[in-house]
């Protein structure tokens, strides 16, 4: 099989030679496993472990040159294609950004909502490079998407009126994430074209839980995100492509509407409430791939890496199963994170490798 | 209905208007403040809490409710202040330096002002000398440490050693929570308390600050 076919056949649920692979890191990460491994590109570590898919999450951005400034505290502020300002923030061990201007926030009426001209512009965006990438890596499965809906909302607004308006203004949320998510499906529609049809999956990222539950009801989800979910769904499958939703966090109760709306598979399946493997496959394995569940929190920066093998092979077995039926990706709980030992992550890898 | 049970049903639904006008009613109807604060506001909030500790309520359901007990004491607290009343205790907060995640921790200041503690909000990314000098500034009972990084848990051990160094470290109680922080790496850094959610934390902040106060 090549890796196109082994993910393609894990999110169909086919049987799959061997266990399917993806990786995602932070930048420090990435910077760690290239030193490790002597190598000098993040493609070199994935062909190193043979990971099946190559990820593109937006295209580069060619619009009007958003240079960086320095603020008054002396630290660099650079502006998302998205149009938050972040600065990059250095905790000893890596780098984390810090969202500090939220655009929507001067959105305070319908009014505001017509005049606001910040959306995304598809225009600013190189969809040849698109093209280029699926040429690139043409047995490898591609993966495209960005933050979802929610999330996006996250970094442009201010959180915690957000989930006060989805109470109080419900209507003027509804209709702001009716805008963002026309402007996103327009950039995900030439997406899609410029790739000629040759995504294998989307992944639209939007934290929904906590270590114990969902942030929001599954009442409150079906209302505000279960149209943008599945317009989205219905994109990705009118192109051939799967949609996988990133969520952290405890989200059980919610996986059924996720997949009432379609939704092919999840990640990143952390150690949390609700979330054990058993019973995720146990009761979702039909409806859901499922993709990650290496424990980021704990076991792969806290572990030995025999620690990380077992958990895997454990995971794998649960997950996988005999991989007749596919159904699982391979990866870390998270991003792996830069205290995540590079032994641990070719321990990782190592179990999906001799799993039998 | 009496009045105070309206405030208390009306803060639960998150009706800042209504809890503030009710609250100005009150107090021109010449009701205790205590019994305002505490029957009509905090025991509302706690309520909101356990709800949120068992799922029947959720993040935006809180803020509400956290903004309406705000708009409450926003007319009650220059009648506290005159007859007196005392916070439950103070308490100190941050997330540890390095780290900028703050929802976590800004639910447990809700909870906590919920729960009748003065709070010191120090917000993210904080150096862990700063709770200390902010703790011995205010008078503090609880310090208050959050992290969502496994990268920036380490610091919650600095903060600790730190107060030993200072020779404070049995002065204040020390409590931590945050996704990937557990018992054991509590007991592991020598923190007194690790709570999985912010209304847990409150319950649990309440009472060992009334404890500590009633050993003397």
């Amino acid at each position: 099989m090549t890796s196109k076919e082994r993910i393609r056949a894990a999110l169909a649920h086919k049987p799959v030679d061997r266990v399917p692979t993806t990786m995602q890191c932070v930048e420090t990460a990435w910077d760690n496993m290239k030193k490790y491994l002597n190598v000098e590109t993040e493609e070199e570590v994935m062909q190193h472990f043979d990971i099946d898919t190559r990820i593109m999450d937006l295209p580069p951005y060619i619009g009007e040159a958003i240079e960086p400034f320095i603020n008054e505290d002396g630290e660099t502020v650079y502006t998302h294609p998205l149009g938050y300002q972040y600065i990059n923030k250095w905790n000893g061990v890596e780098y984390n950004w810090h969202i500090i201007t939220t655009p929507y926030d001067v959105i305070k009426t319908f009014d505001d909502l017509e005049k606001f001209d910040g959306w995304f512009n598809p225009d600013n965006f190189d969809y040849n490079a698109v093209t280029e990438f699926v040429k690139q890596h043409e047995d490898k499965a591609i993966r495209i998407g960005w933050p979802g809906p929610y999330q996006v909302f996250t970094l442009l607004y201010n959180t915690e009126e957000f989930y006060v308006n989805m109470y109080e203004e419900p209507e003027l949320i509804k209709a702001m994430l009716d805008r963002y998510c026309k402007a996103s499906y327009e950039i995900y529609e030439r997406m899609y074209e410029a790739a000629n049809n040759k995504v294998d999956f989307i992944r639209c990222a939007d934290d929904y839980g906590t270590q114990l539950s969902t942030l929001f009801s599954p009442d409150m989800w079906d209302e505000f995100f279960a149209e943008n979910t599945k317009m989205f769904v219905e994109q990705a499958h009118r192109h051939g492509a799967f949609y996988l939703q990133h969520s952290c966090g405890a989200i059980r109760s919610i996986i059924p509407n996720l997949i009432r709306c379609g939704v092919d598979a999840i990640e990143p399946i952390q150690k949390v409430t609700g979330l054990e493997v058993d019973g995720l496959k146990r009761d979702f394995g039909k409806d859901l791939c499922f993709q990650g569940g290496i424990d980021t929190q704990n076991i792969l920066p806290h572990g030995t890496p025999q620690e990380v093998f077992d958990e895997t092979t454990r995971v794998i077995k649960a997950l996988h199963e005999d991989g007749r039926a596919g159904g699982y990706i391979l990866c870390g709980s998270q991003d792996f994170e830069g205290d995540v030992p590079p032994e641990n992550v070719c321990a990782l890898y190592e179990a999906g490798k001799q799993y039998k | 209905m009496g009045l105070i049970q309206e405030i208390s049903e009306y803060l639960q639904k998150g009706r800042a208007k209504n809890v503030k006008a009710l609250v100005q009613q009150a107090l021109d109807e010449n009701l205790d403040p205590k019994e305002i604060l505490n029957d009509g506001l905090l025991s509302a909030m706690m309520i909101v809490g356990t709800k949120f500790k068992n799922n029947e309520v959720f993040v935006p359901e809180v803020l509400v409710a956290a903004r309406a007990m705000n708009a409450g004491l926003s007319v009650l607290e220059p009648k506290l202040v005159e007859v007196g009343n005392e916070p439950v205790g103070k308490a100190v907060i941050g997330t540890v330096q390095g780290d900028l995640h703050d929802i976590g921790k800004n639910l447990v200041v809700m909870m906590l002002k919920g729960a009748g503690f003065e709070i010191y909000d120090l917000g993210v990314d904080v150096d862990p000398a700063v709770y200390i000098d902010k703790a011995e500034e205010v008078g503090a009972d609880i310090i208050c440490m959050s992290a969502l990084l496994t990268t920036t848990m380490p610091k919650m051990q600095d903060c600790i050693e730190n107060l030993k160094e200072r020779g404070l470290r049995d002065k204040y109680i020390v409590m931590i929570g945050g996704a990937p922080v557990n018992d054991s790496f509590c007991e592991q850094v020598g923190a007194d308390y690790y709570t999985p959610d912010a209304a847990t934390c409150a319950e649990v902040a309440k009472k060992v600050v009334l404890e500590k106060r009633a050993a003397g």
